[in-house]
C-alpha cells in the first residue's frame, strides 16, 4: 500500500474563439465588455453549444484513450456564489462526455482517467471588502479531466500534468500563452486513514507540486479532517477554506435548455482521424526505427515543434547524433534562456549543416555547442560562419603538438600527478590544450599526442 | 388540504429545509422555517398527482422539442459595458457582488 493517494481534477481552457454557450469572444481586457444576456445569466436567454469546443473535447478524450458517451447531456450544478449569476453552472454530471481513459507516465505507471467532461468557466472575481465581478470569463469553455487517485507523489503529479500538456499541444486545442490550467488536487495519506482533503484551484505545474508536497507533510504531522483547502503560493501553505459541500448539496438536474443529442460514431471516427501521431507513439517509433535513445526520444517528442524540427533534421543527418544534439544541447540552451523553440527563429535548415559538420568531425563538439547557443539567439549561415571565423577543427599533428608541449611546460605539477596515476590530471591537461586551441583542436588527436608526450 | 398533505407525506424534513437554505445563503428564522416547511410540503404534494399519470412513455428531460444545432465558433457583437452594467451596482467596470471570502 502506498503512503499517499493523489487524485487530480484538471481544468483546461479550450482554445476557441467564442464562449461555450454564447458567441461572445473568449478575450479578457476591460471588465464586462465581452458579455451578452446568456453569459450574464439574464432570464429568458438560452445557451447554444459551441461546436468547436464540443469537437475539441472529444479529441482530447480520444487522445486520453477514453470511451466516448453515446449522448451529450448537460446538467445544472446549483450553487450560490457571485461568480455565477444564474446560480448554477452548466456542466456534465450524471453522464460525462467520456470515461475510462489513461495516461502513461515516464516510469510506465498508468494513471487511470475516471471521467472527462465539458463545463463553463465562472466569472472572474476581485476580492475586496465586497466581490468585484468580471463576467468576461463567464462561459469560457473548459474541459475537466478527473483522474483516479493513482498518483502517489508530487513528482508523479508533475509528470501527469506534463503528459496532459504535451497532448494538448499536439492537438492544438489549448493556448498556453492565454489559457490557464488549474487543478483541484485531492490528497490523502495512509497515516490518517486516507481521509480526503481537496486543495482547490492550484495554478501551474510548479505550484501543484509544491502544494502536494506541503499537504503530504502536513497530513503526516497533523490530525486531518475532510475539508477543502486553498493553496497560498506566497506563503507555501494550504489553508482551510470551508466545509466541503457534498455532491448532493449541488442539487444537480439535467439542463432543460440544451437538447440531449446523440454523438454519432461517424463524428467520433472523423475526429479520431484528425488526431496527429501523439508523443508516446512518436517516441516509440523513433526508438524502433531510428534506434535513438529512449529518453532522448521521449523528451524530444514531448514538444510538437521540437519533434517536428528533429524529424526534419534527422531526415538528412545522422539520426542518433541529431537526437543527442537536439535534446542535450538545443533544449538545454532553450531551457537556460527560458524560451521555447517557437520563440526563436531557429529552423531545421540552420541545424542541418551544423550537424553535418559534427557528423564529419569537421568542427569539434565545443564549437558545435557554441554555434547552437548563437543560433538560438539569432540564426545565421553555419557553413559561412565556420569558414569566415576559421572554426574548422584542427587535426594537424604538428600544430597541436606545439600546444601540447606548451601546456606540459606550463603545468609541471599536473604532469607529475598524471605520471603518478591521477586520471583527473590527464583530463585537466586535455582541457588546457583545448583552451589554448580555442576549442578547435580535434579531441582524439589531442588525447593521442598527450598520451605520447606526457 | 395543507394539513392533510403535511401529515400524510413527509416529503421534506426541517433538517433538509435548513440545509437547502444554508446552501442558498438564506438566513431563515424559526417562524419562517415552520411556515416554509408547510408551504413546501404543499408544493411537493402537488407532484404526487404525477403518480396517476401513465408511466409507459419515455422519460423526457426536455419539456419541448428543441432542434438547436451547435453553433459555429464565430464571434458576434457583445453588449457594451454600459449595457452590461445597467441595473447593477458597479465599481470601475466591475459588478459589485457580496463579499465571498
Amino acid at each position: 500500500m502506498v503512503d499517499a493517494l493523489i487524485g487530480m481534477e484538471v481544468h483546461v481552457q479550450l482554445n476557441t474563439n467564442t464562449k461555450l454557450f454564447c458567441r461572445c469572444p473568449t478575450l479578457s481586457g476591460i471588465p464586462n465588455t465581452k458579455t451578452c444576456p446568456t453569459c450574464l445569466g439574464h432570464p429568458g436567454s438560452k445557451p447554444v453549444l459551441n461546436k468547436r469546443a464540443f469537437h475539441y473535447a472529444i479529441k482530447f478524450a480520444l487522445a486520453l484513450n477514453c470511451s466516448i458517451a453515446q449522448s451529450l447531456v448537460f446538467s445544472r450544478k446549483t450553487y450560490f456564489y457571485p461568480d455565477m449569476s444564474k446560480n448554477y453552472q452548466i456542466t456534465q454530471y450524471e453522464l460525462p462526455l467520456a470515461v475510462n481513459g489513461k495516461v502513461v507516465l515516464d516510469s510506465g505507471k498508468e494513471i487511470r482517467i475516471k471521467r472527462l467532461h465539458i463545463e463553463e468557466d465562472p466569472a472572474g472575481l476581485v476580492h475586496e471588502e465586497i466581490s468585484l465581478v468580471d463576467y468576461n470569463r463567464s462561459g469560457i469553455p473548459l474541459v475537466e479531466v478527473v483522474s483516479e487517485p493513482d498518483i502517489s507523489s508530487a513528482e508523479e503529479a508533475r509528470d501527469f500534468m506534463k503528459k496532459l500538456m504535451s497532448i494538448l499541444n499536439y492537438l492544438d486545442i489549448f493556448d498556453a500563452s492565454s489559457g490557464v490550467i488549474k487543478a483541484d488536487v485531492n490528497v490523502s495519506v495512509k497515516k490518517n486513514n486516507f481521509e480526503r482533503v481537496e486543495i482547490k484551484n492550484v495554478t501551474g505545474f510548479k505550484e501543484i507540486e509544491r502544494a502536494i508536497e506541503y499537504e503530504i507533510h502536513r497530513q503526516n504531522n497533523e490530525q486531518v479532517v475532510r475539508e477543502t483547502r486553498s493553496w497560498n503560493a506566497d506563503l507555501g501553505k494550504t489553508f482551510s477554506l470551508r466545509k466541503k459541500e457534498t455532491e448532493e448539496d449541488y442539487g444537480y438536474i439535467t439542463e432543460p435548455d440544451i437538447i440531449v443529442r446523440q454523438i454519432p460514431k461517424l463524428v467520433i471516427d472523423k475526429l479520431s482521424q484528425e488526431i496527429p501521431e501523439l508523443p508516446a507513439q512518436k517516441a516509440e517509433r523513433w526508438v524502433k526505427n531510428f534506434k535513438i535513445d529512449s529518453v532522448d526520444a521521449r523528451i524530444i517528442a514531448s514538444d510538437p515543434q521540437v519533434a517536428s524540427l528533429y524529424e526534419e533534421v534527422a531526415f538528412q543527418c545522422d539520426k542518433i547524433l541529431s537526437a543527442r544534439w537536439v535534446r542535450r544541447e538545443l533544449l538545454r540552451v532553450l531551457n537556460t534562456a527560458g524560451v521555447k523553440l517557437s520563440d526563436t527563429a531557429l529552423k531545421a535548415y540552420h541545424l542541418i549543416p551544423l550537424f553535418k559538420l559534427l557528423e564529419r568531425k569537421e568542427i569539434t563538439d565545443r564549437t558545435g555547442q557554441q554555434l547552437i547557443r548563437e543560433l538560438a539567439q539569432s540564426p545565421f549561415d553555419v557553413g559561412l560562419r565556420v569558414k569566415n571565423d576559421g572554426l574548422s577543427a584542427v587535426g594537424d599533428v604538428s600544430e597541436i603538438g606545439k600546444l601540447v608541449d606548451l601546456v606540459l611546460d606550463e603545468n609541471v605539477q599536473a604532469l607529475q600527478d598524471y605520471r603518478k596515476g591521477e586520471q583527473k590530471a590527464f583530463e585537466f591537461l586535455v582541457g588546457q590544450i583545448m583552451k589554448k586551441a580555442k576549442g578547435r583542436a580535434k579531441p582524439d588527436v589531442v588525447r593521442t599526442l598527450l598520451l605520447e608526450k606526457a | 388540504m395543507v394539513e392533510r398533505i403535511a401529515s400524510e407525506v413527509e416529503m421534506i424534513s426541517e433538517q433538509t429545509l435548513r440545509q437547502v437554505a444554508a446552501n442558498s445563503r438564506l438566513v431563515l428564522s424559526d417562524e419562517e422555517v415552520k411556515a416554509f416547511l408547510v408551504q413546501l410540503q404543499e408544493i411537493l404534494g402537488f407532484f404526487e398527482s404525477i403518480k396517476n399519470v401513465r408511466a409507459d412513455v419515455p422519460a423526457s428531460f426536455i419539456p419541448v422539442s428543441l432542434s438547436r444545432e451547435p453553433a459555429d465558433d464565430v464571434a458576434r457583437e457583445c453588449l457594451s459595458q454600459q449595457e452590461a452594467l445597467s441595473n447593477t451596482q458597479s465599481k470601475n467596470g466591475y459588478i459589485k457582488g457580496p463579499k465571498s471570502i
